[in-house]
């Protein structure tokens, strides 16, 4: 057990326990740990500082009295400090700790646990058997989501090499707005600093650690700009007319409306949102599915598969 | 945010000891060290420098008092410390996902316990900022029946529309086990109907029962006994969709790559529903095919 780690502890405890600011002489008089000379205690108080702060602890700067003008003192809040989840139910607690077994070994497991951990100090028993019975395993997220976190809740600005479409990896420099989950990938909505615009990123597509910049709150988000970046996941679906041969496309039935062409051929309407996604899902059906409407897409489909004829000839 | 690691963790778990203690009075050191995932002597060496701890003063009075000799912990005069420190984002984020996966996989009975979960996400989602959101997993309406088949070590009678062979079809399958791949959720089984093993993607599960006969299958590496085919293949745009498609984690520069398959039938349909994007180099009869079936398809907008 080092020295460091009763000091940080000490620390906590005197500035948490004080009504009023501790100026740093009345710290350094009266909290056990620091030694040395003025210079080497005032570094070793700055470092202590950061390592709390890493830690999620907030010291506050202020004076006793804002009239004088009063050395300035720290203290820690006991507001900021505490868990913000205070009044949970036994469902709830229970339900959280399902959560938190849901990770198993994912890589957010430790920090599941240790939330879990933090809320059942709050003395509330949690009673799983009240609970249906059900149980589930998230898959381990990219390991570069914790600093995405990080970033994305502090206004911090990160750098990484992110994955082109044509697989080349790019540094790109953004400014993190939100990060979301979504079917199975976490995606990142960022203003890109050289481009100046949204952009979403997926965090897998990541080709390097994250990049960290020191400041916190270092922008303002854009809410306007990143309503609109997100409503572009959300509109409404196109509609494709396409002919499917009877007993076969069964991906597409069930999607929309069907009908019968002929004696060998269905007609089903089929909702989409991307051109490039449902020529990939007509392909998929090799002859057993066509593009009726609309026309443009038909046509693409067949100019990609006449280039696949040209290299393959 | 590295997990804070020596020093730091050390003295995360310190402030958090405390808080902790002071709702389980008497808790047995075994199960103390557990919940905090270190071992027992790493437990008596943390409570030992705790109890050097306290205010300013550090006289009797002033230090925590802890006592574990008799392997049981109990603690007082621990006040300024007797709170349980504020979630951190990463804690928040994977405590938001995990109860939106457990909304997702609850069945419609359990309607006050879904507005339980939403209390709770909400309050998580104003913690972390409303920069964090979560979506399960898709597909997992099917999931509590499956959990409880597995539990059970029962069957399940499946109706799986398999897109390799465009068929929807009805088995009768031994459920092992669930797992993720990227975005898709896969149900590892036994298949009655074919004698062997195979994974089934939970979002063509079109209908599914629980049936009440014995599991037989044990648990064993999913479709370890058929043989992959080598097929080379040469990348000529959309690398990188390309790339995640076959799961490549490598390509050369000029986007050429071997991939192994289980499945012929299934890389033609990947290597069409790509076009033009994905080149087979060989084999040739592979190579073949595919120029056959794209021209197949080009007829029918021919005619």
């Amino acid at each position: 057990m080092s020295q460091k780690s009763e000091r940080l502890v000490n620390l906590t405890i005197a500035l948490l326990a004080t009504k009023r600011y501790l100026t740093k002489s009345e710290i350094f008089n009266s909290v056990a740990g620091y030694k040395g000379d003025a210079e080497a205690r005032d570094r070793m108080f700055e470092r202590d500082k950061d390592d709390l702060r890493k830690l999620g602890i907030t010291i506050e700067l202020g004076t006793f009295d804002p009239l004088f003008e009063d050395e300035a003192g720290y203290r820690i809040k006991p507001e900021t400090y505490a868990l913000q989840l205070k009044d949970l139910t036994t469902t709830q607690l229970s339900l959280l700790a399902k959560a938190s077994a849901a990770w198993k070994e994912a890589s957010l497991a430790d920090a599941a646990h240790s939330g879990l951990r933090k809320l059942k100090s709050l003395g509330i028993d949690s009673d799983i058997s009240s609970l249906p019975d059900f149980s589930i395993t998230l898959p381990s997220p990219p390991e570069q989501i914790n600093d995405v976190i990080e970033a994305v809740t502090q206004r911090r600005v990160i750098t990484f090499e992110y994955l082109d479409e044509e697989y080349r990896s790019q540094l790109r420099k953004v400014e993190p707005y939100k990060l979301s989950h979504s079917k199975g990938h976490w995606y990142l909505i960022a203003r890109d600093i050289e481009k100046d615009a949204l952009r979403t990123f997926r965090v897998d597509r990541f080709a390097s650690t994250v990049d960290i910049s020191a400041t916190s709150n270092a922008y303002q988000v854009d809410e306007v700009a990143l309503q609109i970046e997100e409503e572009k996941r959300q509109r409404e679906p196109l509609k494709a007319v396409v002919a499917v041969r009877k007993g076969r496309g069964n991906s597409l039935r069930g999607q929309g409306a069907i009908s019968s062409l002929d004696d060998d051929w269905d007609r089903i309407e089929v909702p989409y949102f991307d051109e490039e996604r449902l020529i990939k899902e007509i392909l998929w059906l090799k002859d057993d599915a066509r593009i009726i409407e609309p026309v443009e897409v038909a046509q693409s489909l067949v100019m990609s598969l006449e280039k696949l004829v040209a290299l393959h000839g | 945010m590295a997990k804070p690691s020596g020093p730091m963790q050390e003295v995360a778990r310190l402030l958090d000891l405390v808080p902790y203690l002071s709702t389980h009075s008497y808790i047995s050191m075994k199960e103390l060290a557990s919940e905090f995932d270190i071992t027992e002597r790493e437990l008596a060496n943390e409570l030992t420098a705790l109890s050097m701890c306290g205010l300013p003063g550090y006289t009797p009075y002033e230090l925590i008092d802890i006592f574990f000799e008799s392997g049981f912990v109990s603690i007082t005069n621990h006040d300024p410390l007797d709170i349980p420190r504020a979630l951190s984002q990463l804690e928040v984020a994977s405590l938001l996902l995990g109860l939106e996966l457990l909304r997702e996989s609850l069945n419609d009975e359990s309607s006050s316990v879904k507005d339980e979960i939403d209390t709770l996400v909400e309050q998580l989602r104003t913690l972390a900022g409303n920069a964090i959101t979560a979506q399960a997993p898709a597909d997992l309406g099917h999931l509590s029946t499956i959990q409880k088949a597995i539990a059970h070590r029962t069957c399940l009678s499946v109706t799986y529309l398999s897109t390799q062979k465009d068929l929807v079809g009805e088995r009768i399958i031994e459920p092992l086990d669930v797992y993720h791949d990227g975005d898709v959720s896969y149900l590892s089984a036994f298949c009655r109907s074919v004698q062997g093993y195979r994974n089934f993607r939970l979002d063509r599960i079109q209908n599914l029962s629980e049936v009440n006969e014995p599991r037989t299958a044990l648990k064993t590496e999913a479709g370890s006994e058929s043989e992959k085919i080598p097929v080379g293949v040469k990348f000529h745009n959309r690398r990188r969709e390309s790339a995640e498609l076959l799961s490549l984690s490598q390509i050369s520069a000029q986007g050429e790559a071997t991939v192994e398959v289980f499945n012929e039938e299934w890389l033609v349909r990947a290597v069409l529903s790509s076009s033009p994007a994905i080149e087979v180099k060989a084999p040739k009869a592979l190579r073949s095919q595919i120029q056959a079936d794209a021209e197949k398809i080009l007829a029918l907008y021919r005619s």
